[in-house]
């Protein structure tokens, strides 16, 4: 049965032979691997692969193999690409936090990579910046407001679809 | 006067590692803590805890008149005030005698002096302590005066030596800055220099100090009592810096050697002495590859780092805080005072260290305990809190103790699998790569070493058999439904993850 996994944001495909009774075979990498599973906890496994033991623990899509942080999800997990209507970009908090300053405001013109807000989380400032030139339509928020991470801060009327977006879209997933 | 009841003026794994000196020497602890922290260990641990509520930090726990009040109200005979916070601030220590209670710190006086940037240099300079040569244009010179003679300039440079820096006095990132290797390149990168501040600044005054170009940041825990005995217990290095923050500290320091580290720790006590300082503090230098070193700052507090020096000194430094403040006089004699074997501390911070050290945040599955003998995790997180955007991002220390260097690397190497904080991101797999890295391994650490030797501490990809290790453990673990299709619902918030739309710098 050939299957698929995304490890670190990269697709993997292996294929099982069989998972039984604590075994597990596959063949990956045109290698065929036996583990088996030693001792289990509600967040770790020791596993062997017939000589050598090692430890995991995980927590969902986290864990720690042998040492080494890993990410696993099922390839259909993977990130919600942009479903915006293009024309127009709602600029979104990336975490909750406080709002420093405002450095735009209703009608302006901005440009690819224009400082728009700064927010503090953590102790530390992060300043939001334009992917793309455009024209802001709405603000939602002023300094010193708190707000939630994944709310919409301020929506930017787009000049045009800019290929500098999709650039920075790809270089976060680096 | 014997202290009963200690408030502890902070929260997390310093108000936790307090907590324990307390516990052993018979001492009932006070903890704050907030609406959000009611889970956390330094709430739990306490003896008795008050709940600030869940307003902005002014108001909890930088809310001195409200934190004396709980004191006095929950009968402590002493305030601890940890690090950060209200630690080095004078005006609540001074509040804290005024209402009858012990101030766990040093005198008022000595925290303005120190607090004090000039102030302070000045008073080194009369104590005849080293601060980096330099040559500062008086403020009645140059803007609205007479502009300074180039060649004056050019005489005072000859006397700090080369290589210079000539920098703007309005200045800021890097603009108006200039480094100058010889005498003979002076006059021009001095008029470039204050072209470049006129531009920018409207103001075209420069500053000229001496320039370090492979500087340490090595530091001295001092210690001194009420009547009059001043110790040190040797250096700490702390180069290895990321955001001008702390990431990996170490002594001994690979640097000096036993005639450097002893002259750095005379200096350091003729500080102490020189301002009659009482209780715990750190003195900074920054130390030059020539072997000179010059006085940087002092904190007059406990520092985050200070479980290295309390593993190789084997003493307890929050324990010495108390006797001292306590009004006991050290039962100590400086030639006892030995470094044995070397430790190290590294700082685990939930934060992305590939995608510009932003912050996460998360609930912490599963944080782990180091098994490592000599090994000790320093932490206010246990399995199930969450981590926040309202504190610090640190999640713990961890620090190892070793025979030497080496050991201590492998060690570390060790002890930080067996904390791996799951459920936010964290900068683990970043610490390791350090610690692998050959530039760390032979000592080169520099305080740019992280920007230095970035390319050699980027992301490793997967191996063969990593990856093969990670297939047979998702398929080994025992999941919460059979099929495999419904693992991905149980996933972590990372919130950069989750970004559209914009990126952060």
């Amino acid at each position: 049965m050939k299957k698929q996994l995304k490890i670190n944001r990269q697709l993997v495909e292996f294929e099982q032979l069989y998972n039984r009774d604590g075994e597990v075979s596959f063949i990956y990498n045109e290698k065929k691997y036996i583990f088996s599973k030693k001792a289990e906890t509600s967040h770790s496994i020791v596993i062997s692969n017939g000589g050598e033991k090692f430890f995991t623990a995980f927590s969902a899509e986290h864990l720690l193999v042998d040492g080494v942080d890993v990410s696993i999800t099922l390839p259909t997990a993977t990130r919600k690409m942009s479903t915006k209507s293009s024309g127009s970009n709602n600029m979104l908090s990336p975490m909750p936090g406080k709002i420093l300053k405002v450095l735009v405001k209703v009608g302006d013109e901005v440009q690819l990579g224009d400082p728009l807000i700064v927010m503090e989380a953590m102790k530390m400032e992060h300043t939001i910046k334009a992917i793309g030139a455009g024209v802001v339509t709405s603000v939602h928020y002023f300094a010193g407001e708190l707000v939630d991470g994944q709310v919409d801060l301020l929506d930017i009327q787009e000049l045009e679809q800019p290929a500098a977006a999709e650039k920075t879209d790809k270089e976060k997933e680096c | 006067m014997k202290i009963n009841k200690i408030l502890i003026a902070n929260r997390g794994e310093i108000a936790v590692r307090i907590m324990k000196t307390c516990r052993e020497m018979g001492i009932k602890t006070i903890a704050l803590y907030t609406e959000m922290e009611q889970d956390l260990p330094h709430t739990l641990l306490a003896d008795e805890n008050y709940n600030l509520g869940a307003g902005a930090l002014a108001e909890t726990y930088l809310n001195s008149a409200r934190i004396i009040a709980i004191a006095r109200e929950l009968a402590a005979d002493a305030i601890h005030p940890g690090y950060g916070f209200l630690s080095e601030n004078a005006d609540f220590a001074e509040a804290v005698s005024a209402a009858g209670m012990i101030f766990i710190g040093p005198s008022a006086a000595s925290m303005r002096l120190m607090g004090d940037k000039i102030a302070s240099k000045n008073k080194m300079a009369a104590l005849g302590v080293a601060l980096i040569p330099g040559f500062h244009q008086a403020p009645s010179q140059g803007q609205g005066g007479q502009p300074l003679d180039p060649l004056l300039l050019e005489k005072e440079g000859d006397k700090i030596g080369y290589p210079l820096l000539i920098k703007a006095s309005a200045g800021g990132g890097g603009k108006g800055m200039r480094i100058v290797r010889r005498g003979s390149e002076f006059i021009s990168a001095l008029e470039s220099a204050q072209r470049e501040a006129q531009h920018a600044f409207g103001d075209d005054r420069v500053l000229l100090e001496k320039y370090i170009e492979n500087p340490r940041h090595i530091e001295i825990q001092v210690f001194s009592d009420t009547h009059g005995q001043h110790f040190h217990f040797f250096e700490r290095e702390c180069s290895i810096q990321r955001r001008h923050q702390k990431v990996i500290e170490e002594t001994p320091s690979v640097a000096l050697g036993p005639e450097t580290r002893e002259k750095m720790a005379q200096i350091a006590l003729q500080i102490t002495r020189g301002i009659d300082y009482v209780g715990a503090g750190t003195i900074e230098f920054i130390y030059d590859t020539d072997g000179s070193f010059y006085f940087l700052e002092m904190n007059t507090r406990l520092q985050v780092e200070h479980p290295i020096t309390e593993m190789v000194c084997g003493i307890d430094l929050v324990q010495l805080q108390i006797q001292v403040a306590q009004g006991e006089k050290l039962n100590l004699c400086q030639e006892d005072i030995q470094q044995i074997g070397h430790a190290i501390e590294v700082r685990l911070y939930a934060e992305d260290p590939d995608n510009e050290f932003l912050p996460s945040v998360g609930k912490i599955a599963y944080r782990g305990s180091p098994q490592t003998i000599g090994a000790r995790l320093d932490t206010g997180l246990q399995d199930g809190n969450t981590v926040t955007i309202h504190f610090d991002p640190m999640l713990a220390k961890l620090i190892v103790h070793a025979t030497d260097r080496q050991q201590a690397i492998a060690k570390m190497l060790i002890a930080i699998d067996e904390v791996p904080f799951l459920g936010v991101v964290t900068n683990r797999d970043y610490l390791k790569r350090i610690l692998h890295s050959p530039p760390f391994q032979a000592g080169d650490t520099l305080t740019h070493f992280v920007e230095k030797y970035a390319a050699e501490l980027l992301p490793r990809p997967l191996s063969t058999d990593d990856i093969a290790k990670s297939i047979a453990s998702y398929l080994l673990k025992t999941r919460p439904a059979t099929s495999v299709t419904s693992a991905g619902s149980g996933r972590v918030p990372n919130v950069w993850q989750q970004l559209e739309g914009f990126r952060n710098i």
